[in-house]
Formats: C-alpha cells, structure tokens, sequence
C-alpha cells in the first residue's frame, strides 16, 4: 500500500481543514460544534516540547554501538532507587543504634533517665552530659537525621530547579515517597524532641507529601503551589543552616 | 500542529530506496539523516500519548533502535514513514500496557500509606476535565483521537500505523468523540 500523501514533502495536514479522506469534522449525531470545540481545546493535551533529538540520537548510536539501550525512564528510576536505598539504610542504622545503646537496653550502661531530650542535630555529642551509652544513642540519632536532612535538602533543591523549568522528572514520586516515610520515622523518634529539628521535619513532611501526590495533579499551577510554599516557609534555609552545623563528612558523601 | 507522517524535509536529501540502501550497507550519515527526517513527528506522537518526557524517549529510541535493526524487513509497499509508524505505535501501546501494570501496583501502595494530598481545589477546570477524559480512553481510541484530532494524520495514515482499515480508524475516532462528549456534555457551553 503506498500512500501519496506520504511522499509530499513539506505537506501537512491543516487543523479544522478537510482532510483528504473526507473525514473533517463531521459528526454523525449533529455534534460537529461540540467536536470542534473539543478538538481545540484537545491541543493542548500532552503539549509536547521541544524534541532532544541530539540527547537521543546519541543514546541510539550507543545502543547500536555496544548493544545496550539506556532507558531514561530506568535510568532515573535506578538513580531514585539508589538513593532512597540509602537513607534507609542510614535510618535503620542510626535508630538500630540508638535503641541499643539506649537506657535500660540489652546490654546498655544506662544512667540517663528515660525521655530525656536527644542532642540537637546542630550539637556535637560532647556538649551534652551523660552516660557512654546516652551519647551513643544521641549521636546515633544525630547522625541518622544529618544524614536524611541532608539528602532531603539536595532533593528539594532538585526538585525546585525543576519545577521553575516546569519539567519536573514525573520518578520523583518514589523518592519523596521514601523520605516522607523516613521523615515520619524521625519525627516519632527520640530525634524530634528537640524543639528546632521538630519543627523541621514538620515542615519537610508537609513539603514531601505534597510532592509525592504531585503526579495526582500534575498541573503547572500545583508545582508553583508546591515551590512557593518550600520558599515561604523557608525549609531550604532552615535545612541548610541544619546541615552546615552538623557537616556529617561520611553521611554528607553518602557513605552508606 | 505538526502532525502527519509526511518527513519534516526531503528537499536535496536522499530518495527513500537509496536512503534505505545506505542505511542497511552501515552507512552512519544515512542512518543519521533517516531518524533527521522522522524523529520529531515519533517523539511528538510517543509524547502526547505518554504524557511524560521520558518515556516518550524511550519510545522513540526504541522505534529506531528497532527500525534500523529490522530495516531489511521493509520491503517498500508502504512508505518509509507508515512503516516507522507502525513500529512506534507498537513500542508506545506497549510501553502503555507496561506503565498501567506498574501504576495500579503503586495506587495499591499508595493507599496504603495513606499518602496524597487530595484535592486541593474544588473542581478542576474544563481543560484538565478534557484531558482526564482523553486519558479515560482506551489506548486504541486515545491513539486514533491523538492523531487525527490533535496532531491531523488522515485516516488512511492511522490505518496504515495501526493495521486497521480506514473505516475501523473512522469507527474508533466516532467511539472516542463519543465518549468525550459523554464525559463534557454538562460543560458543552463551557467549551466555546
């Protein structure tokens, strides 16, 4: 079958024009207006941008090349995948840790009376007084929470660049998944009595929901609801001055 | 719109046998100026179908992975663009069906958790009542609805992609417009 149409160069199809094979827009139930108007308004579903045929092409020449394909849907997830990986891993380390250096544990020194106040994340283990095993738990904790606001704060400075672009990776869904997940881990934890850490991780918790429901409504007008309210309630910052008072060198390099 | 499986320009380029032949004797240039003359109206198709960035990449990468692997296999009875077509509508369908498996795992998941932020407004606006409703389609129709409605191929183009006769394309975009007027038939004057 050899369509003519096909071999026109330059041809192309005008929209609301009749098409050559007399289809336009007719509809059978008297409906032509309404089909019409949907049709218009259609252009806009799924509004493509601009083709990243060099980006492509480059992975096409080297799948030809060495006989695997790159997927960049797989490739992110990978990447997501990876790094939520990890902050579990850090978390379940941390909090292993302190439960088992905590007072009245198996094999715990005690000497610090239940409930009491962990260190602050912005502390060093040595300001605080207290028995071997407290400051084990406390640092444990510290180190488990520097750990996560750490890659919370490098996830929403992603996530923002992204969304002023208005491409954001649709995967991100799975990671902000695994950090609310750990954030409520925290924020049960010893770790959120200290009064500063708790009201940051509120605030990260409220942020991270929102953006893993995010592909509910994948609407420019939700992204911007998202970033403004990470900008009005200054969790960047507020992640960041966290973060640099810490400075976990193992943690902050992903060392888990 | 930039629709239809015309290649974006053909002028002073290869005929399509010769380009053919080029590309199948490993000829880089040729392989070049093939995926050149096609690959913004596959990613655009793989895009508005997917909705998602990536995947429509992946499509599209697929598609010529594909076509230049299986380019022996054209024989020239449809153009070199229906049969691209055909490739690209299979890959995206199926990465389509994959994509519906691994989500209704992750709604599963979702529930769950108890994650989501609901709605945060009241109702959405018709446009996004629009597009819900095309995602609502069935792939088939959501494919002939995409191509003749948004991005203007000719019937005979979709039947050649998909393998269907004309009048089951014309069938299926009367089922889809059908059933878009179902769903926005409260919102009609809206539309205007």
């Amino acid at each position: 079958m050899r369509d003519e149409r096909m071999d026109a160069a330059g041809g192309r199809p005008s929209r609301g024009g009749m098409r050559p094979d007399g289809d336009a827009l007719r509809s059978d139930d008297g409906g032509e207006g309404l089909d019409e108007r949907i049709r218009a308004a259609a252009g806009d579903y799924h509004r493509p941008p601009e083709t990243p045929r060099e980006a492509m092409w480059d992975r096409i020449r080297s799948a030809r090349d060495s006989g695997e394909l790159v997927r960049v849907r797989e490739r992110r997830a990978r990447r997501w995948t990876v790094w939520g990986a990890g902050i579990a891993a850090v978390l379940a380390l941390g909090i292993a840790i302190g439960r088992l250096s905590a007072p009245g544990a198996a094999g715990s020194t005690g000497g610090v009376a239940a409930g009491a106040p962990p260190t602050a994340v912005g502390t060093t283990a040595g300001e605080r007084p207290g028995t071997v095993a407290s400051s084990a738990a406390d640092a444990a904790y510290r180190m488990a929470a520097a750990g996560h606001l750490y890659r919370v704060e490098a996830f929403l400075t992603q996530f923002r660049s992204e969304a002023r672009s208005g491409r954001v990776d649709p995967d991100l869904r799975a990671p902000a998944r695994q950090l609310l997940s750990n954030t409520r881990l925290l924020l049960a934890s010893p770790a959120a009595n200290d009064p500063s850490l708790r009201t940051v991780l509120d605030d990260v918790e409220l942020v991270l929901a929102q953006i893993a429901g995010y592909s509910a409504d994948p609407s420019r007008e939700n992204l911007r609801f998202i970033d403004d309210g990470i900008e009005q309630r200054g969790v960047l910052l507020e992640l960041r001055t966290l973060v640099s008072a810490e400075s976990p060198p193992g943690l902050a390099q992903g060392a888990l | 719109m930039d629709g239809s499986l015309t290649p974006r320009s053909t002028r002073g380029r290869l005929d399509e046998p010769t380009l053919t032949e080029r590309v199948l004797a490993g000829d880089a240039a040729a392989e070049r100026e093939l995926y050149d003359a096609h690959v913004d109206r596959i990613y655009r198709l793989a895009y508005r179908m997917t909705g998602e960035d990536a995947l429509a990449q992946d499509c599209t990468q697929e598609t010529f992975i594909r076509a230049f692997e299986r380019l022996a296999e054209f024989r020239g009875d449809a153009s070199l663009a229906t049969w691209l077509h055909t490739v690209a509508t299979s890959v995206v369908l199926n990465a389509l069906r994959k994509r519906k498996r691994l989500r209704r795992r992750e709604v599963g998941l979702e529930s769950a958790a108890g994650l989501g932020h609901g709605s945060r407004r009241a109702e959405p606006d018709l446009r996004e009542r629009l597009h819900a409703a095309i995602d609502a389609l069935p792939d088939r129709y959501r494919m002939v609805f995409v191509m003749h409605d948004v991005e203007g191929y000719t019937h005979r183009e979709i039947g050649a992609a998909l393998g269907i006769r004309v009048g089951t394309s014309k069938a299926q975009l009367f089922r889809a417009r059908e059933k878009l007027r179902k769903a926005l038939h409260l919102y009609a004057g809206e539309l205007a």
